[in-house]
């Protein structure tokens, strides 16, 4: 009779202990195998599910470009007013007009009574120099939206100004930068900067845009004026959100020249504009909330990461302790067994095989069960559908081999003590005794 | 040589501390040879069992000297000493002591697992078990078997090896007269073969002539 057979008899007889041994490697193994088995389902669930939101996202924002373009044809016309000595050739090439007009111009429109003009912002532009950093800038000033009559109930109670402005004034002592200003010079928005002698706050920074207004810096039109010694003085009049049904350029026109016949009246990027900044913010809006979820599963897997680096070992640890105190009983059971083995010249060095191999045994059983129910499990809690090719591609069969190692040796160190307990014992005494 | 087993002047006193010292042994010799069946016959804790796990190379006496097929097996090491004893030495217990898990047969072959056998031992394991009425309960388990029957198993296995000396401790003990008669006259066989046999027993019915007496751990014939 080999050694074996005795020892597969052995199992055979004593089911429930070594179901219950190999329960518990299972379950070390489990743990062990599980916890970068769910790490990795994890991530590779974060991937699907970013790449899925990425698509729908690009979806989203075509739709979002087509809503804006009918709500634009709603919204109306973006127009700019200027003087009629403007060469237009010159102020397109400039980026911004030379020729000024008196401020009273658009006092005039506003108390016009022209149903069609919505927003009125009057600018004074002037390409200079930034003296403190020698940048040449295009300077703008403006004091802010400026009332329409006909617009009373969107105003404040003393009728100075709109209670929801879409264009901000910007306060005296501070500055509006355009994006490349803001570059070229480090300047944030709190920060705080020189210019022409007096010290000012930066209030914010715009977004790039491509065009002349990336080199603009937005300051009162007071100060302006003050500085440049043109008093009174404006050349531009923005009209924005214009509302008009058909021929909308043509009827403003009208509109405009009839209280104003010294000015031109244009059109100005109404429809682009607005199309590329809906379509940048919610670019931004999705990619905030793209990086808000990948953050989120971060954490989620970084607490995965703490949860199991702590409770992996642990079960480990525990299961080893009941190892231990499975074979300790074993040894227990059959101490009279192993007298009569000795008595009939069995040696101390098959005595401990006799248990080191059931341990082997055990450890083998327990390493392939506990290599697919870690994965089963690991895929299982982050709801990963354990048919699908992403589940296949998570199998990693190094792993096995590590564990068709790690198992069995962990079973060999936790049958070792009572093993070498069980030959120590004397026959002599376990026979008497028997 | 015929000299099978020798004890000389063998003392063995079971020290625990705390406890007493209990002498189980004073001085004893004897020897067995060749075609000996020898009883040692005393009273409950004279000092009978020990005695037999002295002669077997299980338990190491305090003074003296035993010999075993012309070794000592105290002066072997562990693995040695297991060696000697699957090749010479059987041992027959009161109680059985088989492998509950093992059938029959793989019980009467578990001395193989000793690694001392150059030929297959399965034929005469079946032989040993049919010499005593078992063959066709082979691969029974002992759970199965009478208190005789498995006393038989357990003798078979005690003489798979064909050992130079048979210890018994108390075969009988546990059977009825034909089962204790059957047991004995096996033994008989054994020694009238070549072999030498100690039986140690309390039983009156048992002694003999030659028949060693054992009180308080002294021998006498
Ligand atoms: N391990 C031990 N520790 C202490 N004392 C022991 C031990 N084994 C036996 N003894 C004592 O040694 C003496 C002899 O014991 P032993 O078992 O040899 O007697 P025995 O003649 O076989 O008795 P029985 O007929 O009841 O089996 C007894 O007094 C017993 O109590
Ligand atoms: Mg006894």
């Amino acid at each position: 009779m080999s050694l074996w057979r005795l020892i597969f008899q052995e199992i055979l007889y004593r089911k429930i202990g070594f179901l219950l041994g190999l329960l518990s490697v299972v379950a070390a193994m489990t743990a062990w195998i599980g916890a970068p088995v769910l790490l990795r389902a994890h991530n590779r669930q974060t991937d699907i599910i970013m790449t899925e939101r990425a698509r729908a996202t690009q979806e989203e924002m075509h739709r979002m470009e087509d809503d804006y373009r009918l709500i634009m044809r709603d919204l109306g016309y973006n127009v700019m007013i200027v003087s009629e000595d403007q060469d237009l050739s010159r102020l397109r090439s400039l980026g911004h007009p030379e020729v000024t007009m008196p401020f009273e111009y658009v006092e005039r429109l506003g108390t016009g009574g022209i149903e069609t003009l919505n927003h009125l912002l009057p600018v004074l532009q002037e390409r200079v120099q930034w003296p403190e950093h020698d940048l040449e800038i295009i300077l703008s000033g403006t004091p802010g939206q400026i009332p329409v009559s006909h617009r009373l109930r969107f105003l404040t109670p003393d009728g100075s100004a709109y209670r929801n402005p879409i264009m901000e004034s910007i306060p005296k002592g501070e500055l509006v930068l355009g994006h490349n200003v803001a570059q070229r010079l480090g300047l944030n928005a709190g920060d705080e900067t020189v210019l022409m002698g007096d010290i000012f706050r930066i209030r914010a920074v715009n977004r790039a845009e491509g065009t002349s207004d990336d080199i603009a810096v937005w300051c009162h039109l007071d100060w302006m004026q003050q500085q440049l010694d043109m008093p009174g003085r404006i050349n531009l009049i923005l009209a924005l959100e214009c509302i008009c049904e058909a021929d909308a350029l043509g009827r403003i026109t009208a509109d405009v020249n009839r209280i104003l016949p010294e000015v031109q009246v244009m059109e100005f990027s109404s429809l682009v504009k607005a199309r590329a900044l809906a379509r940048n913010r919610a670019a931004d809006a999705h990619r905030t909330a793209m990086d808000a979820e990948r953050e989120h599963r971060r954490e989620v897997a970084e607490a995965y990461r703490r949860f199991t680096s702590i409770m992996s070992p642990l079960i480990v640890l525990v299961a080893a302790a009941w190892l231990v105190f499975l074979f300790l009983g074993n040894v227990r059971e059959r101490t009279m067994e192993i007298g009569v083995l000795r008595a009939i010249g069995v040696g101390e060095h098959t005595i401990l095989c006799v248990f080191l191999f059931k341990s082997l045994i055990m450890g083998l059983i327990g390493a392939l069960l506990g290599f697919f129910a870690g994965h089963a499990l690991g895929a299982w809690w982050v709801e990963m559908n354990l048919f699908s090719r992403e589940f296949v591609d998570l199998i990693h069969f190094r792993t096995l081999w590590i564990a068709l190692v790690a198992a069995p040796a962990l079973c060999m160190l936790a049958a070792w003590f009572p093993a070498v307990r069980a030959i120590r014992r004397d026959p002599a005494r376990i026979l008497c005794e028997g | 040589m015929t000299e099978v087993l020798q004890i000389e002047n063998v003392t063995k006193a079971y020290r625990r501390r705390g406890r007493e010292t209990v002498t189980a042994l004073r001085d004893v010799s004897m020897r067995l040879e060749r075609g000996d069946l020898r009883y040692v016959y005393g009273p409950s804790g004279s000092g009978k069992s020990t005695l037999l796990l002295c002669a077997g190379g299980l338990l190491r006496p305090d003074r003296g000297v035993v010999t075993v097929a012309g070794r000592n097996p105290y002066a072997l090491t562990s693995e040695a000493r297991s060696q000697l004893r699957a090749r010479h030495v059987g041992f027959v217990f009161q109680q059985f002591h088989l492998m509950p898990y093992l059938n029959i047969l793989d019980n009467v072959l578990a001395p193989t697992l000793a690694g001392v056998n150059t030929v297959d031992p399965r034929p005469r394991a079946k032989e040993l078990i049919e010499r005593f009425g078992l063959g066709s309960r082979l691969d029974h388990p002992p759970s199965e078997l009478s208190i005789g029957e498995r006393q038989r198993v357990a003798l078979a296995r005690a003489l798979l090896q064909q050992p130079q000396l048979l210890l018994a401790d108390e075969p009988t003990g546990n059977l009825d007269d034909d089962n204790g008669r059957l047991v004995m006259d096996a033994l008989r066989e054994f020694a009238q073969a070549g072999g030498a046999v100690m039986v140690v027993t309390h039983d009156r019915g048992l002694r003999a002539s030659d028949s060693f007496h054992l009180v308080d751990g002294v021998l006498t014939t």
